[in-house]
């Protein structure tokens, strides 16, 4: 046993002598993302360059496996039926999509091995995966590679930072835009200001959606009594009735709202306006099963949605249930249509870069992420997805109110397209 | 035709292949040792020349099985079910992204750090076991993974709460010396791994040979024993969780090293790390030496693997499938099944063996014993066999 302390001690010091010897070179990047967004940083310069020609791979790090390898997958569904009809109008400039699926079980540590193998083994052009804790995993090799993680199906702060991460992307709008979308309708709705309460999930989002409320709150009528974490979702919603709040801000992830409207409903308590975040939407998974209790809850959406009456006969949505259905997938799943507006945002990016001075190459595609206007033809009037380097990095900043009709089982809009900015 | 007695078979010669009786020190087994280390070496050698994504899967095998070695000491060699590793695994790994983010270390330096940490809540957590046991031991290390995540989340300002800790490459640079670039980091996470990995497991196996080892595997088999023979059961408990908190801490800071994000709510920190420590523990033979090697293997690649047979939620399925049939059939652990099939073939023995110390004299059975053994003594002549003593290299997986 004294051998093994003195082992133990060894090899401390070893390491300890071995790490003096090391530096710590850190730091972070600075400058414009132009200045960023420049081949010199990468590992392999010339091929950042260098035009696709024969096949553009897009390879994706998603849980194909695990407890929620069904919602993603319909996600993939979506995407993947959008890719093969751009694969089916000719391609981009003539080049063939092909996806590439890796299973990361919806852990970060298989997302961070995934990326190596898409990059190294599958030769990927192009990258993207849902979930925060995935691109976290993600973000810093496809960064030194110089591969673009377009759209990434998340909402992480500090990947709406071209200078840093001047190869990332997210299709999801910020935390901060959203939130600010909320207290503009609240004092819409209140112009002589109002009291409310927030429950919010105690993880990365949910903390997200609780600081961007604080923030764009400030300065307004908006009295923002309590904000209390969804642990127990029967006790957040009776402390949070305690308040007497007239308005409830719901700051959580998909089963949150479904919980949160559940408890209060329990709790018989009835707020004037009760919000959820957009990504809640789903009808199936979230609002139905509340029942009564998500009678009236308003949402902020972005997408014509079959399930919305008003674009039921609309083209673009015709076709996108054409598409889907083709792929055989549910085209009333939020999750489908979600994968098809990362991929519909990520073709137009393709497009634009086949059709600029660097061409269909990665700098190319990285570029033209980076500088779109894009008016989807999916999206609601007056919303579409616009970033412009470091000055607007945030995608969508526009969403039109709609609530949901407990009898009808249909969101029905209730204003006009409410803006960020 | 004669019948023969059940005494008259058991003293009768056995006809079966012997197993060779290799004593310690002997030339025999030096040149084994050599052979060991040279195959250590070339294993070593044959990762370098992994394509990135391989050599990454190889170096999350290794960081798992560190971690692996520190649950089995506490829980394959000394019997103390912990499902609190996830825990101690977190301690070292933000132990080591705190220190490189917020006070400018340099990563390996963080790693003695992670360890010494590792080994003060290890011994905190094992300090309950002095006076609880068995079920009610492990719900408290239950109470520590579920906290652990929380605890993370309240102290945002060190830990970055829900957002978790980002550490980038530009952090984590191989050392100057190495001659690595930023952009060979793999490489130089690969070998710190292999090598890490080669002397923890030479540690332990020494620590499980000296007398602390011996008491460590009372307190699991008969605890009232060892206690009556003067052993400080309380003082091995709690040393055994400090060691095995120290180990896996190490192998924390290792992975925060290598995956370079923390967070709290990404299944890294959580019971389901546990759980995962616990299914390579097992899978690959509790109380064993390369058990937990062999269990990471399986737990990183086999995923892989039946998400190749079909997609989908299915291929969770098929894992789980997959580890149930491995359970099944092998219930002490690939390495426990390989160790009894090795022993048929092959048994070392310690130089003050009996078998070892006799003259060579040919026996009734060409070379073996009435056990059938053949033994292999310091000149390397095949010994006569005495008595068949306790193999001295056994790993007790045979529970």
């Amino acid at each position: 046993m004294r051998t093994s302390k003195y082992g133990v001690v060894a090899v401390a010091i070893t390491l300890a002598l071995a790490g003096a010897c090391g530096t710590n070179t850190g730091g972070t990047t600075s400058g414009s993302a132009e200045d960023a967004l420049s081949s010199e940083n990468c590992a392999d310069p010339a091929a950042v360059t260098e035009e696709i020609t024969d096949e553009l791979v897009v390879g994706i790090s998603a849980a194909l496996s695990g407890p929620a390898a069904q919602a993603i997958g319909q996600v993939l569904q979506g995407a993947e039926a959008r890719f093969e009809l751009a694969n089916q109008n000719g391609g981009i400039d003539g080049v063939e999509i092909s996806v590439i699926k890796r299973d990361d079980g919806f852990t970060p540590e298989r997302a961070k091995t995934n990326v190596q193998a898409l990059i190294d083994q599958d030769q990927a052009d192009v990258l993207s995966t849902l979930g925060g804790g995935q691109v976290d995993a993600m973000s810093d090799y496809q960064n030194e590679q110089c591969v673009p993680l377009l759209n990434a199906i998340s909402s992480v702060p500090k990947y709406y930072d071209p200078v840093q991460f001047p190869w990332t992307t997210q299709d999801l709008p910020a935390a901060s835009i959203e939130e600010a979308a909320i207290a503009r309708l609240i004092e819409e709705r209140y112009p002589d200001g109002v009291e409310v309460a927030m429950a919010s999930n105690p993880n990365e989002s949910g903390q997200a959606y609780s600081e961007a409320f604080e923030a764009a709150i400030e300065g307004t009528d908006i009295k923002l009594v309590k904000n209390e974490p969804i642990v127990d979702p029967a006790t957040t919603a009776s402390t949070l009735e305690a308040t007497g709040a007239k308005v409830l801000n719901i700051g959580g992830i998909g089963t949150d709202c479904l919980s949160m409207m559940n408890a209060i409903g329990r709790a018989g308590w009835k707020p004037e306006l009760v919000i959820v975040p957009s990504n809640c939407t789903d009808a199936k998974l979230v609002f139905e099963p509340a029942g009564e209790a998500a009678d009236g809850v308003e949402i902020l959406r972005w997408f014509k949605e079959p399930i919305l009456e008003e674009y039921e006969d609309d083209e673009a949505v015709l076709e996108y249930v054409d598409a889907v259905t083709a792929a055989g997938a549910d085209p009333k799943s939020s999750y489908v249509l979600s994968g098809w507006a990362m991929a519909d945002i990520t073709v137009n990016a393709l497009e634009e870069a086949a059709a600029s001075d660097d061409g269909l190459s990665r700098i190319g595609i990285m570029k033209a992420a980076q500088s779109q206007d894009y008016q989807a033809p999916l999206f609601i009037d007056g919303v579409s997805f616009s970033v412009d380097g470091e000055s607007d990095p945030f995608g969508i900043e526009s969403f039109r109110p709609y609530a949901w009709n407990a009898e009808t089982k249909k969101f029905d809009p209730v204003g006009e397209v409410i803006s960020a900015d | 035709m004669s019948t023969v007695t059940d005494r008259e078979r058991a003293t009768e010669p056995r006809t079966e292949r012997s197993p060779v009786l290799l004593a310690e020190g002997s030339r025999a087994y030096r040149i084994v040792v050599l052979v060991i280390i040279a195959g250590i070496i070339g294993l070593a050698l044959i990762g370098t020349t992994l394509s990135v994504y391989r050599m990454s899967q190889v170096t999350a095998v290794l960081i798992t099985a560190i971690a692996v070695i520190g649950l089995n000491l506490a829980t394959g060699y000394t019997g103390l079910l912990s499902i609190g590793h996830s825990a101690l695994f977190g301690v070292g790994a933000y132990a080591t992204g705190i220190l490189i983010l917020d006070y400018a270390y340099s990563p390996i330096l963080t790693l003695p750090i992670a360890t010494a940490l590792g080994f003060a809540v290890g011994l905190i957590v094992g300090v309950p076991a002095l006076r609880i046991r068995g079920l009610y031991f492990s719900l408290v290390t239950l109470a520590l993974g579920i906290a652990f995540p929380e605890i993370i989340r309240r102290f945002d300002d060190f830990t970055g709460g829900a957002a978790g800790l980002l550490i980038r490459s530009q952090f984590l640079t191989p050392p100057s010396w190495t001659g690595l670039t930023r952009f060979e980091r793999g490489l130089w996470l690969y070998g710190l791994s292999f090598v890490s990995f080669v002397v923890v497991m030479l540690l332990v196996r020494n620590l499980m040979r000296s007398r602390t080892g011996i008491a460590m595997r009372g307190v699991r088999d008969h605890e009232v024993a060892i206690r009556s023979n003067g052993v400080d059961v309380a003082r091995t408990k709690v040393l055994t969780f400090g060691l095995s908190g120290a180990i896996t801490g190490y192998a924390g800071g290792l992975f925060a090293m290598n995956v370079g994000a923390l967070s709290p709510d990404g299944g890294s920190f959580t019971l389901v790390k546990s759980i995962e420590l616990i299914t390579a523990m097992f899978i690959g033979g509790a109380g064993t030496l390369l058990g937990p090697l062999i269990g990471s293997t399986v737990t990183v690649f086999l995923p892989e693997l039946t998400s190749t047979w079909t997609t989908g939620p299915i291929s969770g399925v098929l894992f789980g499938v997959t580890l149930i049939v491995l359970v099944f059939f092998m219930p002490e652990g690939i390495a426990g099944r390989l160790q009894i099939i090795a022993r048929r073939f092959v048994r070392v023995v310690p130089p003050d063996h009996p078998a070892a110390r006799r003259p060579t004299t040919s026996t009734q059975n060409s070379g073996g014993n009435a056990t059938g053994q053949k033994s292999v003594a310091a000149g390397g002549a095949e010994q006569p066999p005495g008595p068949n003593s306790d193999d001295a290299s056994s790993e007790g997986s045979s529970r």
